[in-house]
């Protein structure tokens, strides 16, 4: 169903408006601000949601409450500025700022629009550049919003695929890679794919300036219904992508692989009967902070991989029941968040080094580093 | 003589056993196990449920060959019974998305819904109007899209009141497309039968987890499985029957599942019938402790809701419409039980299900 735009701002802003978080003098804030280490998305108690601003210990430093589930948060370092979106099909999304709790700013997608939970903003951070869905012409569009004009619309360009998913700005600034995962969907029949038979993933690269297409990768007629959902970029510039099968469980195949501009889509090595039943879905790509560990979060099957990004190896594989959010830390650290509210910092080896759980927390599928 | 000392001593026994039992405090019943859940699912839910879809859509291929040859009112009511039938049946078991199911996309070729597209109508005219027999004869039909091979598309030349299904010379090519998808729809069900039944199949995977079966290495996950699903059949009715009547906007283009052989209510009364069937099968709440009776009795209200609604605002029959449920409320029983699943009942019977790995995205 189509959320009624101006109930869902009505009701979003009334939910921000009674939390007593957001009412720290600028003073306290900055402070406050200067403990954030990672955002999420997450659910508290059985149907309350909202992200989280938390320390590197789990410490909530800030909770700005949602009226529905969220999805992923776009950061903008220099600025301090993000952005929750709601998850496919939601139509809302809430700007805040890491650094001063002053009040956050929702903005909704076009009547004819719907987002699908991710967005990133230009390095420049005026510009807000979120995956979104054409309903009426069944195509993916990544949305252009002016930031300093109040999350404003002003324009669009096609994701040259169906289903955009998770976009990055690559390090050029000037590209953006997208991840389409093949699949319709439309508000008004709820998270029901529409397509499974006719899926069209892709693994597209915008020009960021023009729309204008740089690359698209596709997979073999085979491997149709391997939704590509998540990416992450390595040192070297190659984009790494974790993926959801939508086909037969029997007949799962690798789910993580990479490309590049000029590179087509390549599956890991490891053929699947070898490989670790990662259950069919990827739900979280992030790298390490030199860029060399790749590390695939798989909820499903409560594992996180990780991956030597030269080689394409799986170095280890650690164990966490409902793992999703993961993002790279120090060297070869990773900290990895959960739907049972655990946050957990470990090697890339899968030696876990500490961990905290928050009473009454479900982590949401993405977890970003700040700072 | 012996004989009345073993009466004596049986009467002394049954007396001790007697007062030992009204001595002893009285505890709860162990709960029963996760293989007693499983094996309790698949007997009195899922496997009667697959059967039931197997047997009623083994009726359409013969119900639509009397159509096409006698076309008399007695040959198209048996036809619309048998549809019924089958939709109904798939009804009960559509939100048991692993498994056989999950497989050789048998669900949206069964059922290509929702359809908020038109997808199904525009492919069926553009099939008709080709003409093309190559593309349903011998089986073909199902290499075709999914939208033209399941009940969806049947129920359009079942229902067509321009070109309806008959002897003569116009609906030749409509008849032999029907033939195709009952046939496809009956081999579908066969197949979900078989899958489920065979050895080796999908009951004995549930049944026989451990270090050798490849998707249940333990009794826990098969019946984590089966919450899955619970849950899945309670969204499935909150989001896709439900929530678009929410809205304006919304509920004015929306057509519920089999709307144009007036099914939807049907539909929609078999859904839950098949929850309620699958939740007792469960029995999750015996679960629960003390201290969470409310679960039960919050349950048990918004049961009552979800039974005595039509799904579309309505009452479950005329003697109760005064009382019909609003679809409001249906939506919010529906969502709140999937949501005491997942945060208590799933909980208490040490299985929960992780929040991100219900559906992924």
């Amino acid at each position: 169903m189509a959320i009624d735009r101006r109930s869902l701002l009505l009701g979003t802003l009334a939910a921000v408006g009674c939390q007593p978080a957001l009412r720290l003098t600028g003073a306290q804030a900055a402070e406050a601000a200067r403990d954030v280490a990672f955002v999420s998305a997450a659910k508290r108690g059985k149907s309350a949601f909202s992200v989280l601003l938390l320390s590197a210990n789990g410490g909530i430093v800030r909770e700005i409450p949602l009226t529905a589930r969220g999805h992923d948060v776009a950061l903008h370092g220099p600025s301090g500025h993000a952005v929750v979106f709601a998850r496919r099909p939601g139509t809302f999304a809430v700007a805040f700022d890491i650094n001063r709790a002053s009040e956050p700013q929702i903005f909704t997608a076009r009547d004819d629009r719907h987002f699908y939970g991710h967005g990133a903003f230009s390095n420049d951070g005026r510009l807000l550049y979120v995956s979104e869905n054409d309903i009426p012409g069944a195509r993916g569009v990544v949305g252009i919003y002016d930031v300093l004009a109040g999350y404003k619309k002003i324009g669009e360009h096609p994701s040259h695929g169906l289903g955009p998913h998770e976009i990055i700005l690559l390090r050029d600034g000037k590209t953006l890679a997208i991840a389409n995962g093949g699949l319709d969907t439309v508000p008004e029949a709820g998270r029901e794919n529409l397509n499974l038979d006719a899926m069209e993933p892709s693994l597209t690269f915008v020009d960021c300036a023009t729309g204008e297409l740089k690359a698209k990768h596709t997979l073999a007629a085979e491997l149709k219904q391997l939704s590509i959902r998540h990416i992450a970029a390595d040192t070297n510039g190659l984009i790494w992508f974790g993926a959801q099968w939508e086909g037969a469980p029997s007949e799962t195949p690798q789910l993580i692989g990479s490309a590049g501009l000029s590179r087509g889509l390549k599956l890991i090595a490891p053929p699947v009967t070898e490989a670790p039943d990662l259950k069919g879905y990827i739900g979280s790509m992030s790298a390490s902070l030199d860029g060399t560990i790749i590390a695939a979060s798989a909820p499903k099957a409560g594992r996180v991989a990780y991956l030597d990004a030269a080689s394409g190896a799986i170095k280890a594989i650690s164990d966490l029941k409902d793992a999703c959010g993961i993002a790279g830390e120090h060297d070869d650290t990773f900290a990895a968040t959960s739907g049972f509210g655990i946050l957990r910092h470990e090697h890339a080896g899968a030696k876990v080094i500490s961990e905290t759980t928050l009473a009454d927390i479900a982590f949401d599928n993405h977890l970003r580093r700040w700072g | 003589m012996t004989k009345t000392l073993n009466t004596a001593f049986a009467n002394l026994a049954f007396a001790t056993a007697l007062a030992a039992l009204l001595i002893a405090p009285v505890s709860a019943a162990e709960p029963q196990s996760h293989y007693t859940l499983v094996q309790s699912a698949l007997e009195k839910s899922v496997l009667p449920g697959f059967e039931a879809l197997s047997k009623n859509a083994a009726r359409l291929p013969d119900a639509v060959a009397a159509v096409c040859t006698k076309g008399d009112d007695a040959a198209r009511d048996n036809l619309a019974s048998a549809f019924r039938d089958t939709v109904l049946a798939w009804a009960g078991v559509e939100y048991l998305r692993f498994g056989p199911l999950a497989d050789g996309g048998r669900r949206e070729r069964m059922s290509f819904w929702p359809d908020p597209r038109g997808i199904m109508n525009r492919q069926l005219r553009q099939l008709i109007t080709s003409g093309d027999a190559t593309v349903i004869d011998g089986g073909a039909l199902a290499k075709q899209s999914a939208a033209v091979q399941g009940l969806p598309a049947l129920e359009v030349l079942i229902t067509g009141k321009d070109a309806p299904l008959g002897p003569g010379e116009a609906a030749q090519f409509r008849c032999k497309l029907a033939t195709a998808i009952a046939g496809n729809v009956k081999g579908l069900a066969q197949e979900l039968t078989e899958e489920w039944n065979k050895a080796d199949g999908w009951k004995d995977k549930m049944l026989r987890p451990g270090s050798d079966n490849g998707t249940y290495k333990e009794p826990q996950e098969a019946a984590s499985e089966l919450v899955k699903a619970l849950m899945v059949g309670f969204q499935l009715v909150a989001d896709s029957e439900v929530k678009p009547r929410l809205d304006a906007k919304t509920a004015a283009n929306f057509i519920g599942p089999f709307a144009k052989s007036g099914l939807t209510k049907d539909y929609f009364k078999a859904g839950i019938a098949s929850l309620d069937q699958l939740y007792i099968a469960m029995a999750l709440e015996s679960y629960l402790t003390d201290d969470k009776v409310w679960v039960k009795n919050w349950v048990g209200g918004a049961w009552r809701t979800l039974k005595a609604s039509d799904g579309a605002g309505g009452a479950i029959d005329a003697a109760s419409k005064d009382n019909a449920p609003p679809a409001q409320k249906v939506f919010d029983m529906a969502s709140g039980i999937k949501k005491l699943v997942a945060a208590e009942l799933s909980v208490a019977a040490g299985l929960t299900v992780g929040f991100n790995e219900l559906d992924g995205d």
